[in-house]
């Protein structure tokens, strides 16, 4: 396995400043995100270390064909990707039919906060499945349809409709929500 | 996240897979070192014992190697987030799925073994404790393996409809 080093010095440096740059760049949105992983606080903060972990590693190899950007949010995206998927005894992730269709349970709705619409909204992206969350997370964060459509994989017209639907079923459910809290 | 931090969780990690490694040959190295005791003690058993050995150290080998391809590789890191999840999901079925095929053939091999062994040799009389010790010898494997089996076939297939729901 690679384990991340650059060759030499001379990359060694190269690497350390493009972390620099993207840490100073996207450090808050990388919280934001590990926010759309990690529920508890403790485990989000393991999340955040591995993100920037495996950031810095992989930028060993960053070779310039897509912007730092994009690959900084492929990396981060996938290292939390990778813990959904290895995860044990998790809440089973949900379709968005699925979650148009479920009720929300009583029981989950009195543990989340009622009065932070950010912890309900974020709850509620939490229930996604990787693809569609990653989608709604970088639309959250104001990039366009084309370039989620770089960081993942998806083409842009895709991105679109996704985007349409989860938007309308997480207002759906985030007004259910909000009437039931009263 | 500081640059020093950064490299003392990357050495940490290190750290912690060799620790691992070790742990799997400390415990290869017991069973094959138990096994070796009693193929120069017990030369009835030698057989047995050689057939456990072999078993164990397939087990140990194969561990390490599947162990070692389960870690997502840094050069999967930046691809699409489709392609790292699709990849991602055929790795989980495939551990899962090929589990059964390496672990079940020795261990049925070296329970055989252990079974025909204890009951060829004159060592032991044959009566009751050497029948019950057998018998819970075999059922304990049998049931072992078969809620092992079920549970990863499970798993394969959970993973399976994710890709499946993926490729629609």
């Amino acid at each position: 396995m690679d384990d991340g080093k650059s060759e030499g010095p001379a990359g060694q440096a190269k690497q350390d400043e493009l972390y620099r740059q993207v840490a100073g760049e996207l450090g808050a949105a990388m919280d934001r995100l590990a926010r759309a992983y990690e529920p508890d606080p403790e485990r989000r903060r393991d999340l955040l270390q591995d993100i920037h972990v495996a950031l810095w590693r992989s930028l060993a190899l960053f070779d310039g064909r897509c912007s730092l950007r994009t690959w900084a949010y492929r990396v981060a995206h996938n290292t939390a990707t990778s813990r959904v998927i290895r995860r044990r005894g998790a809440p089973e992730l949900v379709s968005l039919d699925e979650l148009d269709a479920a009720a929300v349970p009583q029981d989950r709705e009195q543990a989340l906060d009622r009065d932070r619409a950010m912890d309900r909204l974020m709850a509620l992206i939490r229930r996604l499945g990787p693809l569609d969350r990653q989608i709604i997370v970088l639309y959250l964060e104001g990039i366009d349809a084309a370039s989620i459509g770089e960081i993942t994989g998806l083409s842009s017209g895709n991105v679109a409709t996704k985007i349409h639907r989860v938007k309308k079923v997480l207002i759906a459910r985030f007004h259910e929500q909000a009437e039931r809290n009263g | 996240m500081p640059l020093d931090e950064i490299r003392r969780r990357v050495g940490d990690v290190e750290k912690h897979a060799r620790r691992r490694d070790r742990g799997l040959y400390a415990c290869a190295a017991v069973i094959i070192s138990v096994w070796a005791a009693v193929m120069w003690w017990l030369p009835d058993l030698r057989v047995t014992a050689a057939i456990s050995m072999a078993a164990a150290c397939w087990i140990a080998g194969q561990a390490y190697k599947r162990s070692a391809a389960r870690s997502a590789s840094v050069d999967l890191a930046p691809v699409p987030g489709l392609d790292f999840y699709r990849a991602s999901l055929e790795r989980e079925r495939d551990v899962h799925h090929s589990l059964p095929v390496w672990f079940v053939p020795p261990v049925v091999m070296s329970t055989t073994a252990i079974v025909v062994g204890f009951l060829m040799t004159p060592r032991f009389p044959h009566g009751p404790a050497l029948f019950g010790v057998v018998a819970w010898i075999a059922c304990g494997t049998c049931a072992a393996l078969v809620v092992g089996i079920r549970k990863h076939r499970r798993e394969a297939q959970r993973y399976q409809a994710l890709i499946d729901a993926l490729n629609r």
